[in-house]
């Protein structure tokens, strides 16, 4: 998977998740930067995404990444699927 | 204490925090608490080594498992063994098997419910590898039970105290004199408003049905402004004390009643509190294999977006049922701050977009007018029916007191404190200098800063009116704080 094709399918999931198809990431998005991003919705993304991608977040990454850049490296890094 | 804290060289400044510590602590409980404390301490240390030591998943795993149970072997038996016994008695009865058991009256050491949740997120951390494994027992003890957090929290995580406990701070003029600003402020809300408050509360709760309803729900009212006045301000000393040692704590309250609703206002309330469960509770919950093949089911059976709903209302409840207990063995606070709050929460999102529908249509301003007003009252209202069940001695007079608010309007006595006219005067200019400070906050005013950049005439006189009403609320004063007994 190259870094384009990881953003392209995370966007996805985005949109998907918080049903809202303006959602564009960026490698500096954060949870400020949607509004229906809250901690609950955060854990609800995270499955989603471990889903898409056939990986697992550690407890460690989901509370600490700190944007969605971070979660790419991850992706790339581990995931099994697109 | 703190000057002799600045007063001894670099190495020995952590050392004395906990001595000073362990001091406290034998002070505000006594010498036969201490083997508690030390059980919590070795189980959590000697668990730590052992999973970081270990390579192998599974046994890192066990090594987890066993030391979560021991910690937590202690702090049930200590605090909710009545709680067993009463549910085996009540299992009996509907059996009608006599079930001999006796309620026990143990002492537990003080602030075991929080150190408890400190040092497990610490082993959780060391799990996760989010911070090493202290190896040194004292540093160790000191993270447990530095005394200003020790009797009510915060709830503190190791990896951002580590750094603030054992790096020595050297003296500094602003330092000291913010932290004990700061504590000032909360003697100010404790003394002044929690105190006199109390006086309302304890006297209506105690006969509840003698009193107009509408008493009930003033008192109940006053109950919110008191808990809050009281908990934060506890907050303020503890903070204060620790700011002029060097020490930061992390905030427990963000002027939790100017929210406009039941999620933001436990965003607010007891904030250190509502992390520790979300990040060490409620996350692993909803990401266990166990809820997620549920959810799964259930998105098959209802559709993705009700089965995803659902799927998180089950773990909310979960959370919930956690926090309640936390607060309390009893029906009352399993109730109330349990199980109540998480039927508020899940009506809350289920309702949401079509509120949202509808104040569109409505063209209602969320942020400026009289909408938020309304939903901060609204909020109040919401907390204070939960209030009703804590004021009350059991759920079951809860409920009665609910009953009554609901029923007894032939009553019409209200209830009136034997004070002297500057008693009121004094607990009235007590709420209304706390509203206009937290408004100020809640706008995003720094308030000491703003009061330090006044001239002389207008700090002095606030100083010695702030001193002053404390001095005049001595005889008020009951010694202990409500939320020291968890």
């Amino acid at each position: 998977m190259t870094r384009e094709e990881v953003f392209q399918a995370l966007n996805e999931v985005f949109r998907d998740n918080f049903d809202d198809e303006d959602i564009t990431l960026t490698e500096t998005t954060v949870a400020d930067d949607i509004e229906e991003w809250d901690s609950l919705e955060h854990i609800n993304l995270i499955i989603a995404i471990e889903e898409r991608f056939g990986m697992k977040f550690t407890m460690k990454e989901v509370t600490g990444m700190k944007n969605v850049g971070e979660m790419v490296d991850i992706i790339l890094d581990r995931g099994t699927r697109i | 204490m703190i000057a002799v804290y600045y007063l001894l060289p670099g190495k020995a400044k952590w050392p004395w925090l906990l001595i000073s510590s362990v001091a406290f602590f034998v002070l505000a409980s006594s010498w036969k608490m201490i083997p508690y404390l030390l059980y919590g301490l070795i189980v959590t240390y000697f668990g730590a080594q052992w999973i970081q030591k270990t390579e192998d998943e599974k046994k890192r795993k066990t090594a987890l498992v066993i030391t979560i149970v021991l910690t937590l072997v202690e702090l049930v038996a200590l605090k909710y063994l009545n709680f067993f016994v009463i549910a085996a008695r009540g299992f009996g009865k509907l059996f009608s098997v006599h079930v001999g058991l006796e309620l026990v009256n143990i002492a537990a050491p003080l602030g075991i419910s929080y150190y408890t949740l400190s040092l497990l997120g610490y082993v959780l951390d060391v799990y996760r590898e989010v911070t090493p494994a202290e190896p040194n027992f004292l540093k160790h003890a000191l993270f447990a039970c530095y005394f200003p957090q020790i009797t009510s929290g915060p709830v503190t995580r190791f990896g951002e105290m580590r750094e603030q406990l054992f790096t020595p701070h050297a003296y500094d003029y602003e330092t000291v004199v913010r932290g004990l600003q700061r504590g000032a402020w909360g003697l100010f809300k404790k003394m002044v408003i929690a105190d006199r408050l109390s006086v309302i509360v304890k006297a209506v709760y105690l006969h509840y049905d003698s009193y107009a309803p509408l008493m009930v729900i003033l008192a109940t009212i006053c109950f919110a402004f008191e808990l809050y006045a009281e908990f934060s301000g506890g907050m303020d000393i503890i903070m204060g004390v620790s700011e002029a040692l060097g020490v930061h704590l992390p905030e427990n309250f963000n002027r939790p009643f100017f929210s406009k609703t039941l999620g933001e206002f436990w965003r607010r309330w007891h904030i250190t509190l509502g992390l520790w469960f979300k990040d060490y509770m409620l996350y692993p919950i909803l990401k266990s294999d166990g809820l997620q093949k549920t959810g799964r089911k259930l998105k098959k059976r209802f559709g993705k977006n009700a089965g995803k709903k659902m799927t998180t209302y089950i773990g909310l409840l979960v959370l919930w049922v956690a926090i309640g207990i936390w607060h309390g063995g009893s029906m009352k606070f399993l109730f109330a701050s349990g199980i109540l709050q998480w039927f508020y929460i899940i009506i809350s999102e289920s309702v949401q977009p079509a509120l949202a529908r509808l104040s569109g249509r409505l063209n209602l301003d969320h942020e400026h007018g009289w909408f938020p007003w309304v939903a901060r009252l609204r909020t109040l209202l919401l907390i204070c029916f939960g209030f009703i069940f804590i004021c009350a001695d059991s759920f079951g007079t809860g409920l009665k007191t609910v009953g009554w608010i609901l029923t007894g309007w032939n009553t019409t006595l209200f209830y009136q404190p034997n004070w002297i006219w500057l008693q009121y005067a004094l607990l009235a200019l007590g709420l209304v200098v706390l509203f206009i400070a937290d408004y100020m906050a809640n706008s995003g005013i720094d308030v000491r800063t703003w009061v330090s950049k006044r001239g002389w005439y207008v700090r002095w006189p606030m100083y010695w009116a702030l001193i002053t009403m404390i001095i005049l609320s001595v005889n008020f004063s009951t010694k202990e704080f409500l939320y020291a007994q968890f």
